[in-house]
C-alpha cells in the first residue's frame, strides 16, 4: 500500500519538475520574440525617421528656393549644397534599411528620380539667378516645379503609410504571441499549483499512515513484551556458556531477584543445587548439538535460599551456520506437581503395605482351616456320619474359595500398581501355547478352535498373557454345557486399530447386563453354574485400559459371546513424541 | 547323617498352625526326625550363630515374622562365610513380587509360595522336603 502512494507521489514530482522545464524553455522563447519584436518595431520607427527627415528636407529646400526666387540672395548656394548633401545622407540610410522591402525600395527610386528633376529645375534657377533677378521670376513659380513638389510628397506619405502599417501589423503580431504566451503560462503556473496541492495531500496522507503503521506496530510490540514478561510460566535464554542473557519477570519474581541481579550477571548454574548443577552440565552440550531438550527436571534456588522444583523444555536459537546462539527456555513451577506425586507415593506405599499385609495375614487363617479341616476328616473321618463330612467339605470349599477371591483381588491390585513393560508379542504363539494349556484341563469334551492368523501387538507380555488366559477360559468356561464347543479367533484393521476377537457358542448374556461384566466381582451366573470370583473380565478389563485401549462384548442369551479388545500401537505414539520433540 | 543328633531342618515360622502342618506333613514322610522349630528370626539367629555346631541341612524359612523378620535372616545367612552354604527355603504365604526379587538377590535357595488349600500345601512341603534331604547333594 504504502510503495503505491510513494510511486504516485514520484510520478508528481516528475509532472512538476516537466512543467517546470517547459515553463522555462516558454519563458526563453518569449524573452527571444519580443526582443526581436522590439527591434523590428524600433528599425521601422528608424525608417519613418529617415524618411521624415528626406520629407522636411524637401520642404526646407522648397522653401529656400521660393525665396532665393524673390530676394536673389546667393547664400541659398550653400544652403542648396547642404541640403542636398543631407538629403544623400537619408536616402542610402534608407536604402540599406529596407533592402528587404520592394515595394518601399521602388518608392525610393521614385523619390530619388523625382529629386534629380528637382534638382535638374534647381539648377536652371540658380543659373537664371546669375543672369538677372526678372529671368529668375520667369521660372518661379512654374507648374514644372509645383508638380514635382506634389509628386515628392505623394510618395514619401505613401511610403510612410506603408511603414506605418507595417509597424501595426508587428505590433499586433507580438501583442498576440504576448497573450497567447500568457495563457500558456497561466495554464502551467495553473497545473504546477494543483500538482503541488496534491502532492501536498499525498505526502501528508503517506505520512499519517506511516504514522498509524508505527504506532501499531509499537502495541503489538509492547503486547508481546507484556506476554513475554508476565505469561504464567518463566521465560529466559542462555548464551552458549550458560550465562543468562534474558528473563521474564515471572521468573525473576520466583527466584526473588531484579533484572539487574541476573541478565549478564549470573550463570544459570548459580541458581541450581548441587544435584540439579549435575544435571544441567549433562543435557546442556546434548541441548546445543540436538537443538531441543523436553521435560528437564531441576531444583531452583530461590534469593532467599529456598529451593523449589521446575520443569524446563528450551529450544535453541541458531545462526545460518547452525552455531548455537542462544536457548529460549520455558520453565514450570512443579512444586504442586511434586506435592501431588509424594501424596500419590504415600498412598501407593499404604496401599501396597495394605495388600502386603491382605496377602499374608488373610491367606495364613484360610490355610489353617482348610489343614486342620482336613486333618479332621483324614484322622476322624472314617468315624463320623456322612452329613459330619459334608459339613467338612463345606468348610473345605468355603476357605478354599475364599483363597481364590484373595488371589484374584491381589492380582487386580498388583495390575493397577505394576510398571508397564514394552515387548513386541507374537500373539499367534502366545494364543496356541495358552490354548495348549487349558485344553488339558477339559479332557473329554469336544472343543474345535478356530484361530485364524493375528496380529502382532506392542505390549506388556505377563499382561497380555494374563488377558488371553482370561478370555479363552472364560470361553471354555461358558461352553462347558455344550455338545459341541466352538471357539473363534481373529484380528482385524478397525479405524487405525488392530482389533482382536474371540467368540464362541456358549450360553452368552443378555446384553442388558453388559456394562457389568467388566466390573469387579461382578458375575452375571449363579456359582453353582459356573464357577468363578467375578474378577477374571475385571482384571482384561484394566490391563486394556492401561495399555490406553479398548474393550467389550457383544451377545444374546444362549448364543454365545464375542469379545473384542484393542491396543492403541505403541509406534503410533513413538512418532507423535518425535513431532513433539522436533 | 553322621550325627544322628544334628539338625536336619531348621523351621523358622511363627504361625504355629502353618508350623504344625508343614510339622505333621514331614513326618508323614520321615523326614522331621532332627527337625527344629523357631517361632521368629531373633530365634533363628540365636540358634544359627550362638553355636557353631548348629549347621541345619536345610532352613525353611518363613518371611513375615515379628522382631526380626525373614529377609533379615536371609541376609544374615548369606553373608556369613561358614553359613552361607546351607541351602535355605522361603516357605512363605507373601506372593509379592518385591519379596521374591529380593530373597533371590540374597541367595535364596527356593521360594515356595504356601497354598492356601492344604492338599497342595502338604504336596509342596512333601515335595520341598524330600528334594532337597535326599536328592540334592548339598556341600560337606
Amino acid at each position: 500500500m504504502r510503495v503505491y502512494f510513494e510511486r504516485r507521489i514520484l510520478v508528481g514530482f516528475i509532472v512538476a519538475f516537466a512543467i517546470l522545464a517547459l515553463l522555462g524553455v516558454y519563458t526563453y522563447r518569449y524573452d527571444r520574440e519580443s526582443r526581436v519584436t522590439t527591434m523590428l518595431v524600433a528599425h521601422t520607427n528608424e525608417v519613418l525617421y529617415h524618411i521624415e527627415q528626406l520629407n522636411s528636407t524637401a520642404l526646407r529646400l522648397e522653401k529656400e528656393l521660393h525665396e532665393f526666387a524673390l530676394t536673389g540672395d546667393t547664400a541659398f548656394h550653400s544652403i542648396y549644397r547642404n541640403e542636398l548633401l543631407t538629403a544623400a545622407h537619408h536616402a542610402s540610410m534608407l536604402a540599406k534599411m529596407i533592402g528587404d522591402n520592394p515595394a518601399q525600395l521602388s518608392g525610393l527610386d521614385s523619390i530619388r528620380l523625382l529629386g534629380r528633376q528637382k534638382v535638374g529645375i534647381i539648377k536652371k534657377v540658380i543659373a537664371a539667378g546669375t543672369v538677372s533677378p526678372a529671368a529668375l521670376r520667369t521660372l518661379l513659380p512654374s507648374e514644372e516645379n509645383t508638380r514635382l513638389s506634389d509628386l515628392l510628397a505623394g510618395v514619401i506619405a505613401r511610403m510612410k503609410d506603408r511603414e506605418k502599417i507595417l509597424l501595426q501589423h508587428r505590433a499586433e503580431a507580438s501583442r498576440e504571441s504576448e497573450s497567447k504566451t500568457m495563457n500558456t503560462f497561466m495554464l502551467l503556473q495553473f497545473a504546477s499549483a494543483i500538482l503541488l496541492i496534491l502532492g501536498f495531500f499525498a505526502i501528508n496522507f503517506s505520512f499519517r499512515k506511516r504514522m498509524l503503521a508505527e504506532q501499531s506496530l509499537q502495541e503489538a510490540s509492547a503486547e508481546v513484551r507484556d506476554l513475554y514478561n508476565n505469561a504464567p510460566c518463566g521465560y529466559h535464554s542462555l548464551d552458549h556458556q550458560g550465562m543468562i542473557t534474558e528473563m521474564n519477570h515471572t521468573g525473576l519474581q520466583w527466584l526473588g531477584y531484579t533484572r539487574d541481579e541476573i541478565v549478564n550477571v549470573k550463570h544459570f548454574t548459580e541458581l541450581l543445587t548441587p544435584q540439579s548443577q549435575g544435571v544441567f552440565q549433562n543435557t546442556f552440550p546434548l541441548f546445543k548439538e540436538q537443538g531441543y531438550v523436553n521435560n528437564v527436571e531441576f531444583d531452583m534456588i530461590r534469593k532467599n535460599g529456598e529451593t523449589f522444583p521446575v520443569i524446563v523444555n528450551a529450544a535453541a536459537m541458531k545462526n545460518e551456520n547452525g552455531e548455537f546462539i542462544r536457548s529460549r527456555t520455558t520453565v514450570f513451577d512443579i512444586t504442586e506437581r511434586k506435592k501431588a506425586e509424594e501424596k500419590v507415593k504415600l498412598l501407593n506405599n499404604e496401599m501396597e503395605a495394605f495388600t502386603y499385609s491382605v496377602s499374608h495375614d488373610l491367606r495364613a487363617p484360610l490355610r489353617s482351616i482348610d489343614g486342620y479341616a482336613r486333618i479332621l476328616k483324614e484322622d476322624f473321618g472314617p468315624g463320623m456320619d456322612k452329613e459330619a463330612n459334608r459339613l467338612m467339605d463345606v468348610v473345605m470349599r468355603n476357605a478354599r474359595r475364599m483363597g481364590k477371591l484373595i488371589d484374584d483381588m491381589l492380582d487386580f491390585s498388583r495390575v493397577g500398581r505394576k510398571d508397564l513393560s514394552s515387548n513386541r508379542i507374537d500373539v499367534d504363539a502366545m494364543v496356541d501355547s495358552i490354548r495348549r494349556e487349558l485344553v488339558e484341563h477339559e479332557k473329554g469334551r469336544d472343543i474345535r478352535f478356530d484361530i485364524r492368523p493375528l496380529a502382532s501387538v506392542e505390549a506388556d507380555n505377563n499382561l497380555m498373557r494374563q488377558v488371553w488366559t482370561n478370555l479363552i477360559s472364560n470361553a471354555l468356561k461358558y461352553t462347558s454345557k455344550n455338545l459341541l464347543t466352538e471357539i473363534t479367533i481373529d484380528s482385524r484393521q478397525e479405524n487405525g486399530h488392530v482389533v482382536y476377537s474371540i467368540r464362541d457358542n456358549g450360553v452368552g448374556f443378555d446384553m442388558k447386563y453388559a456394562s457389568k461384566l467388566f466390573g469387579v466381582f461382578q458375575r452375571l451366573h449363579k456359582i453353582e453354574e459356573f464357577d468363578g470370583t467375578g474378577v477374571g473380565l475385571a482384571l482384561v478389563h484394566r490391563i486394556i485400559s492401561r495399555h490406553g485401549g479398548k474393550v467389550w462384548a457383544e451377545s444374546e442369551l444362549n448364543k454365545g459371546a464375542t469379545f473384542s479388545f484393542y491396543i492403541p500401537s505403541e509406534t503410533n505414539n513413538v512418532r507423535h513424541d518425535k513431532q513433539i520433540g522436533g | 547323617m553322621t550325627n544322628k543328633s544334628a539338625v536336619e531342618i531348621l523351621l523358622v515360622e511363627d504361625n504355629p498352625d502353618d508350623a504344625e502342618l508343614t510339622i505333621r506333613v514331614l513326618k508323614k514322610h520321615n523326614l522331621a526326625n532332627n527337625l527344629v522349630h523357631l517361632h521368629d528370626g531373633e530365634e533363628a539367629l540365636k540358634f544359627l550363630f550362638e553355636n557353631d555346631m548348629n549347621i541345619p541341612k536345610i532352613i525353611l524359612l518363613d518371611l513375615k515374622m515379628p522382631k526380626v523378620d525373614g529377609i533379615e535372616v536371609l541376609r544374615k545367612i548369606k553373608m556369613d562365610e561358614a553359613r552361607k552354604i546351607i541351602p535355605v527355603i522361603v516357605l512363605t504365604s507373601s506372593k509379592e513380587d518385591r519379596d521374591i526379587i529380593e530373597s533371590y538377590k540374597l541367595g535364596v535357595n527356593a521360594y515356595v509360595v504356601k497354598p492356601v488349600e492344604f492338599d497342595k500345601f502338604m504336596e509342596a512341603v512333601a515335595q520341598l522336603g524330600l528334594f532337597w534331604l535326599l536328592l540334592n547333594q548339598s556341600p560337606k
